[in-house]
């Protein structure tokens, strides 16, 4: 019955996939591959909290089980919590210390803060204020570290913003690295309406958000100047 | 490629077979598809570049846009791309999970997108059935 499930997977049937297990665990509701099949289901459908339920399962019934602490730990990053994220996947690497998932999550959540630092943004200065393209909707400019330089436009949920800038960069730093490439320096990221450029180094990352039909060379022109403006004033 | 993509919506089915399509294009070096709880559905890249690890952090990465994006607009992430001084990765989202394509520094980044985006459609279009 597991492998039918695996194969509706495949099939891109989700729903019946995830019916067919639920199905088979109201008869073996001690089985950790169905709990962890049921587990990768919600995941692949983007439904966190019973995919959560799915792996504590595994976890009451197999304490180290690998795969269930892995996806416990991604959720935890998912909903940056990185300290719980660390423990889960410490206690994966430590009873199966070849779990190369396991340590490249490791790397990126130990280079997370539970919660950023930030003071309170000031307004950007009036050159750099001066430099911001008309164009721009979002200006962020942050310190590796999270600490919000300045925002524009502000509001109460630009720490929170800064924070998942951070994030953002930490993990596609690492992705870069397994990836055999340097660290990250540019990112692009289109979506529904507008599309954030990125501009980062190892101290400080900049990101402006431009409408998406504004050309990419246009946008990349002022995010270097833009960066520019920002780096010799942190410097 | 990009051509193809559209004309042939069975081949988003195909995950591993669209993949090879996009493996073809110029200075791409690699790439793999991986679910969003980190498994790697595909995979062909440099011998010395191992899969899963590279799957789960690509499906953190992939995660994490599409829970906040970088101004925490949730799901609005069709396709975003990371560059170092050393090359470029492309990330694709789709329904079953995403697609990351590896790039040499001189790879066309316009070129890339473009057929990942098409890919990416592809994928919507035949899942959706």
């Amino acid at each position: 019955m597991f492998r039918q499930a695996q194969r509706l997977r495949d099939e891109g049937r989700f729903e019946d996939a995830a019916g067919l297990i639920e199905s088979v665990l109201l008869h073996e509701p001690g089985s950790v591959v169905g709990h962890l099949l049921a587990g990768s289901l919600h995941m692949t459908r983007r439904k966190t909290g019973q995919a959560r339920t799915s792996y504590e399962r595994v976890l009451a019934l197999e304490p180290t089980q690998p795969r269930a602490l892995l996806g416990l730990a991604r959720i935890a990053i998912e909903e940056g919590q990185p300290g719980p994220c660390r423990e889960l996947l410490s206690r994966a690497l430590a009873r199966y210390p070849d779990f190369p998932e396991a340590r490249a999550l490791l790397e990126v959540a130990r280079g997370l803060a539970a919660s950023a630092d930030a003071e309170r943004a000031p307004t950007p200065s009036e050159a750099i204020r001066a430099d911001l393209p008309a164009e721009s909707r979002e200006a962020l400019f942050v310190r590796r570290d999270a600490t919000l330089v300045f925002a524009t436009p502000r509001g109460p949920r630009t720490e929170a913003v800064a924070a998942s800038a951070v994030k953002l960069a930490r993990i596609a730093t690492a992705m870069l690295a397994r990836a055999g490439l340097g660290p990250l320096r540019h990112a692009v990221i289109e979506g529904a309406a507008q599309t954030t450029y990125l501009r980062t180094d190892d101290a400080a990352l900049l990101t402006l958000a431009f409408d998406s039909d504004v050309k990419a060379a246009t946008a990349v022109t002022h995010l270097e100047r833009v960066w520019g403006s920002c780096r010799s004033e942190l410097a | 490629m990009s051509a193809a993509v559209v004309e042939r919506p069975a081949l988003g089915r195909d995950l591993r077979g669209l993949l090879a399509e996009l493996l073809k294009l110029e200075h791409v070096t690699g790439g793999l598809v991986v679910a969003p709880d980190g498994l790697t559905i595909a995979a062909d890249l440099p011998r010395e570049i191992e899969a899963e690890p590279l799957s789960a952090l690509a499906a953190t990465l992939g995660r994490e846009l599409e829970l906040r994006g970088p101004q925490l607009r949730r799901g609005t992430f069709p396709m975003a791309q990371f560059a170092s001084v050393s090359g470029t990765a492309f990330l694709g989202s789709t329904p079953v999970g995403f697609i990351v394509l590896l790039g040499e520094p001189r790879a066309d980044w316009d070129t890339i997108r473009a057929a990942l985006r098409s890919a990416v459609g592809a994928v919507y279009r035949a899942w959706a059935r």
